[in-house]
C-alpha cells in the first residue's frame, strides 16, 4: 500500500514540478513561499480542530469522540504528508540539476544510519528503534534525508525580493510553530490512526525534516533580510544596465530613450524627482522629467523656473553632487523658499558640447553619494551612444537623400547631352562618356548644320562633381541661345567667352575645342580654346593638331580672340579624327597629359582596326590596362570620315 | 598639415618669392590660396611663383593663380612664375596660362623684370 502511495506522490510531483520547471534562483522563494502557505492554512486548520476536540474532551470527555478525533486526526496527517511530501518531491525534481550532490550527500548519510541502526541491533539487539519492516523505514528515513539535502536554501534566499523574504520569514516561523506539536503528538496505539505505525512514523518524519526545512529557512530569510534593501539595489541596477544596453540601439526614437532614462533615474535614486534638460544653441530646447506626487511636480518646476538653480545647473560640466542648497546658496537669496536640498547633476556631452543636463533632486540634504553618481553617469553614458546613433542614423538618411538627389542630377546632365548619334553620309561616329562620380564637368554636343556639315564640341570644366556640373549646364544653355547654326565657330567661342568670363568664380574656367566637318568640301576646321589637341589619323600618319588657343573665362574677350586660332585640314578616305577630354590622357599617362598623349598615338599607330568602333575598343583596353582607377570624367568622340 | 604639397615664402624688397613643393590640386589648392591672400594682405603685389619642385599642377591649382592676377595687376602688381619644370610647362602651354603671366627660367630674371616694371595685363 505505501509503495503505491509513494509512487502516486512521486507522480504528482514530478507533474508539479513539470510545470514551473525551469524556475530560476531568484524566483525560487515565491514558489517555495506559495506551498508554505498552502501548507500552514492545512497545518493551521489542522491544529484549530485538534484544539476544538481538546476543549470538548475537558468537557465531555467520551471514547467515541476520542475516537472521531483520532481518524479526524488521521485524514488530515494523511492529506498533511500527502501535501508536503509532494512539495519536498517537487522541489527535488525542480532543483535537480543543479544539486545533485546533496541528495546524493542525503542518500549515503541514510545508508550509513541504516547500517549503523543495523549493526546496533546485531551488537546489543535488545530493543529495535523501529518497529515492523526494516525496509520500511530506511525508504522513509532516505526520504527524509533527500528531502533535508534536497536543495540548498543559501542561493535562493538573498536573491528573493524582499517582501518574498519577508512573507518567508513570518511563513517559516508560523509553519515552525505548527509542525513542533505535530511531532509532540503521542502514540497512545488507540483507534485506527494511532494503531497504523507506519503513517505515524511517515509523518513524523516528515515533519521533521520539514521542520528542518523551515528552520533553515528561517535562519537563512533573518540574516538576510537587513542586506535585502541593498541587494535588491545592487539587483536593479544590474538589471537597469542590462535594459539600458537593450534601449540603447533604439536609434531612431530618442525621445524614447530620453523618457526611459528620467524613469530609470527616479527609481534607482530612491524615486527622488527626476528632469532631463536639453539644449540647442545653448537654449532650452527640451524637458524630460519623471516624478510621483504634486509635491515632487513643483521640485521640478523649482528647478526648471529658478534662476539661480538653473545657473548652478548649467554650469556644470563635470558630474557633480550637491550635497546641501541651503548650505551653498547665500539663505537671503532664495534659501527661504527653497524645496529641495539636495541634487545630483551630469552633463550629457554630444561632439564634445554640451547638449543636456540630468538632474536629479531630493528634499533631503546629503541624500545622494558617489555610488549614486556613478550610476547616473552610466545612464548618461548610454543615452550619449544613443544620440550618437540617432545622429549618423539621420546623417545616412541625408546622404540617402543627397544621393538621390544626386542620381536625378545625373539623369538631368545625360538630358544635356546629345540623345543618339546623328546619321551624316560618308560619317562613322564613336562616342565613349563616363563622368568619374554620379555628375561631371565633362560635356559634348553634335549639331548638324545642313546636310554636308555638321559641328562637333568638347568642352571640360575645370574640378569634378556638382560645381563642374552646374558650369556645364550654364555652357549647354549659352550654346543653346547661340546661333549654332549661322554663326562661324571662332564666333561662337567667343561668345562663350564673353558670357562666361567675370560671370562665373574666377578660379573655374572651361577648355574646349570644336571640330566643324564638310563632307562635302571634304575639310575640317579645328579650334582649340585651351583644350587638348585633335589627333587626326590619316593612312599611314597620326598626326597630333595644336593651335593656339587661351582656356574660356580666363581673359577678356579682346586677348582671348586675340589668341584664338582655327587649323583647317582636307578630308581623304578613311581618315579618323579624335576629340578627347584630359580624364583620357590621364588615365593613359598617370596623371601625365603629354605621356598619355603620347601613349594614346603610339596605341594607335600600334593596331589595326577596321572602323571608329573598334579603334574605340582599343583605346579603352589600353586604358582599363593601365589600371587607372578612372578619378576623373572621361570622354572620347570617334569620327572617320570615309568614300564609299 | 597636408605633406604632399608645401609652400615656402621669401620677401626680397617688395616681391615675394613663394616656393612651392608636390602636388597642387583641388585637395591642397587652399593652402596656396591662403598664402597668396595672406602675401596681398601683407601689401605685397609683386609675386614670383618657383616651381622647381611643383610635381602636379591640376585645374583646381591654376585657378588659384586667376583668383588673385587680376586684383594684383589692377594694384599694379604681377604673378610671374620661374624654374618651370616641362611636364607643367606643357599643362600652362595647354590652356594659355602662358599668353596670361610671364613664366621665366630663373627667380633673378623674374625680380629683374619686376625691377624694369614689365608687367602684364588683362586687357
Amino acid at each position: 500500500m505505501w509503495i503505491l502511495l509513494v509512487t502516486i506522490l512521486i507522480v504528482l510531483a514530478y507533474f508539479k514540478s513539470k510545470v514551473s520547471k525551469f524556475v530560476s534562483a531568484s524566483k525560487f522563494g515565491e514558489h517555495f513561499l506559495e506551498n508554505s502557505k498552502t501548507l500552514a492554512f492545512s497545518g493551521l486548520i489542522f491544529l484549530f480542530l485538534n484544539l476544538i476536540f481538546q476543549m470538548i474532551n475537558i468537557f465531555y470527555s467520551s471514547h467515541l469522540l476520542k475516537l472521531i478525533h483520532n481518524e479526524i486526526n488521521l485524514i488530515f496527517y494523511v492529506s498533511f504528508s500527502f501535501l508536503f511530501f509532494s512539495y519536498q518531491l517537487g522541489w527535488i525534481f525542480q532543483i535537480k540539476r543543479k544539486n545533485i550532490h546533496l541528495l546524493m550527500k542525503g542518500l549515503y548519510l541514510s545508508i550509513f544510519l541504516y547500517v549503523f541502526i543495523l549493526t546496533t541491533e546485531i551488537l546489543f539487539s535488545e530493543q529495535s528503534l523501529f518497529k515492523g519492516s526494516e525496509l520500511k523505514y530506511f525508504i522513509v528515513l532516505t526520504f527524509a534525508f533527500l528531502f533535508l539535502f534536497s536543495f540548498n536554501i543559501k542561493p535562493w534566499v538573498p536573491l528573493s525580493t524582499r517582501t518574498v523574504q519577508k512573507n518567508i520569514f513570518w511563513f517559516s516561523l508560523l509553519m515552525i510553530g505548527i509542525l513542533i506539536p505535530m511531532l509532540g503528538i503521542e502514540n497512545d496505539n488507540f483507534g485506527i490512526y494511532y494503531s497504523n505505525v507506519f503513517f505515524l512514523g511517515t509523518t513524523q518524519i516528515f515533519a521533521f525534516s520539514l521542520l528542518l526545512t523551515y528552520i533553515r529557512a528561517f535562519y537563512y530569510t533573518m540574516i538576510s533580510l537587513p542586506f535585502s534593501r541593498v541587494i535588491e539595489q545592487k539587483v536593479y541596477e544590474v538589471n537597469t544596465l542590462a535594459y539600458l544596453s537593450r534601449i540603447v540601439r533604439n536609434y531612431n526614437n530618442l525621445d524614447g530613450v530620453y523618457e526611459a532614462i528620467v524613469e530609470l533615474s527616479y527609481n534607482s535614486m530612491k524615486r527622488s524627482p527626476s528632469l532631463l534638460q536639453l539644449y540647442r544653441n545653448s537654449l532650452l530646447s527640451g524637458v524630460k522629467s519623471s516624478y510621483e506626487n504634486e509635491i515632487d511636480e513643483k521640485i521640478i518646476e523649482f528647478a526648471l523656473t529658478e534662476e539661480t538653480i538653473q545657473k548652478i545647473i548649467r554650469s556644470v560640466e563635470r558630474p557633480t553632487v550637491v550635497p546641501s542648497l541651503s548650505e551653498k546658496l547665500n539663505p537671503d537669496h532664495i534659501g527661504a523658499k527653497l524645496i529641495f536640498e539636495s541634487m545630483c547633476v551630469v552633463p550629457i556631452f554630444f561632439n564634445d558640447e554640451i547638449t543636456g543636463h540630468l538632474v536629479v533632486m531630493n528634499k533631503i540634504p546629503y541624500f545622494f553619494d558617489e555610488d549614486d553618481l556613478s550610476l547616473l553617469v552610466s545612464f548618461v553614458e548610454t543615452l550619449e551612444i544613443s544620440i550618437e546613433g540617432n545622429h549618423l542614423l539621420l546623417q545616412t538618411i541625408e546622404k540617402e537623400k543627397y544621393k538621390r538627389e544626386l542620381l536625378i542630377a545625373k539623369e538631368m546632365q545625360n538630358n544635356f547631352l546629345p540623345k543618339g548619334i546623328p546619321k551624316i553620309n560618308n560619317l562613322e561616329i564613336e562616342i565613349f562618356f563616363k563622368p568619374s562620380d554620379e555628375v561631371g564637368g565633362d560635356f559634348y554636343d553634335i549639331i548638324q548644320i545642313g546636310n554636308n556639315k555638321i559641328l562637333f564640341l568638347i568642352g571640360d570644366v575645370s574640378g569634378k562633381g556638382m560645381s563642374a556640373a552646374f558650369y556645364m549646364a550654364l555652357l549647354k544653355g549659352i550654346i543653346l541661345a547661340s546661333e549654332t547654326k549661322t554663326c562661324s565657330m571662332f564666333d561662337l567661342f567667343c561668345h562663350l567667352n564673353d558670357s562666361l568670363y567675370n560671370h562665373i568664380d574666377k578660379r573655374i574656367h572651361l577648355t574646349m575645342a570644336g571640330l566643324l566637318i564638310d563632307t562635302e568640301a571634304k575639310n575640317f576646321e579645328f579650334l582649340r580654346a585651351g583644350h587638348l589637341p585633335l589627333i587626326t589619323i590619316s593612312g599611314n600618319s597620326t598626326n597630333i593638331t595644336n593651335t593656339c588657343g587661351i582656356g574660356i573665362s580666363l581673359v577678356s574677350s579682346p586677348l582671348f580672340s586675340k589668341y584664338l586660332k582655327s587649323y583647317k585640314g582636307e578630308l581623304h578616305n578613311s581618315t579618323y579624327l579624335l576629340l578627347f577630354t584630359d580624364g583620357l590622357v590621364e588615365a593613359l599617362g598617370n596623371k601625365e597629359f603629354n605621356l598619355g598623349l603620347q601613349v594614346l598615338k603610339r596605341t594607335i599607330e600600334n593596331s589595326v582596326y577596321k572602323n571608329s568602333a573598334e579603334l574605340k575598343e582599343i583605346i579603352l583596353e589600353e586604358v582599363n590596362k593601365n589600371g587607372t582607377i578612372f578619378d576623373d570624367d572621361i570622354s572620347l568622340l570617334i569620327i572617320r570620315y570615309f568614300e564609299r | 598639415m597636408d605633406e604632399k604639397f608645401k609652400v615656402r615664402k621669401q620677401t626680397i624688397n617688395d616681391v615675394e618669392i613663394i616656393y612651392i613643393y608636390g602636388i597642387l590640386d583641388a585637395h591642397t589648392a587652399p593652402l596656396l590660396e591662403n598664402s597668396i591672400k595672406e602675401t596681398i594682405n601683407n601689401g605685397i603685389v609683386r609675386i614670383v611663383v618657383n616651381c622647381k619642385e611643383l610635381e602636379y599642377i591640376s585645374s583646381a591649382g591654376l585657378g588659384v593663380f586667376m583668383a588673385f592676377v587680376e586684383e594684383i595687376r589692377y594694384k599694379n602688381g604681377d604673378i610671374k612664375f620661374s624654374e618651370m619644370k616641362d611636364k607643367i610647362f606643357s599643362i600652362f602651354e595647354l590652356l594659355g596660362f602662358h599668353l596670361i603671366f610671364d613664366i621665366l627660367p630663373n627667380d633673378e630674371k623674374a625680380l629683374d623684370y619686376f625691377k624694369l616694371n614689365l608687367l602684364k595685363k588683362n586687357e
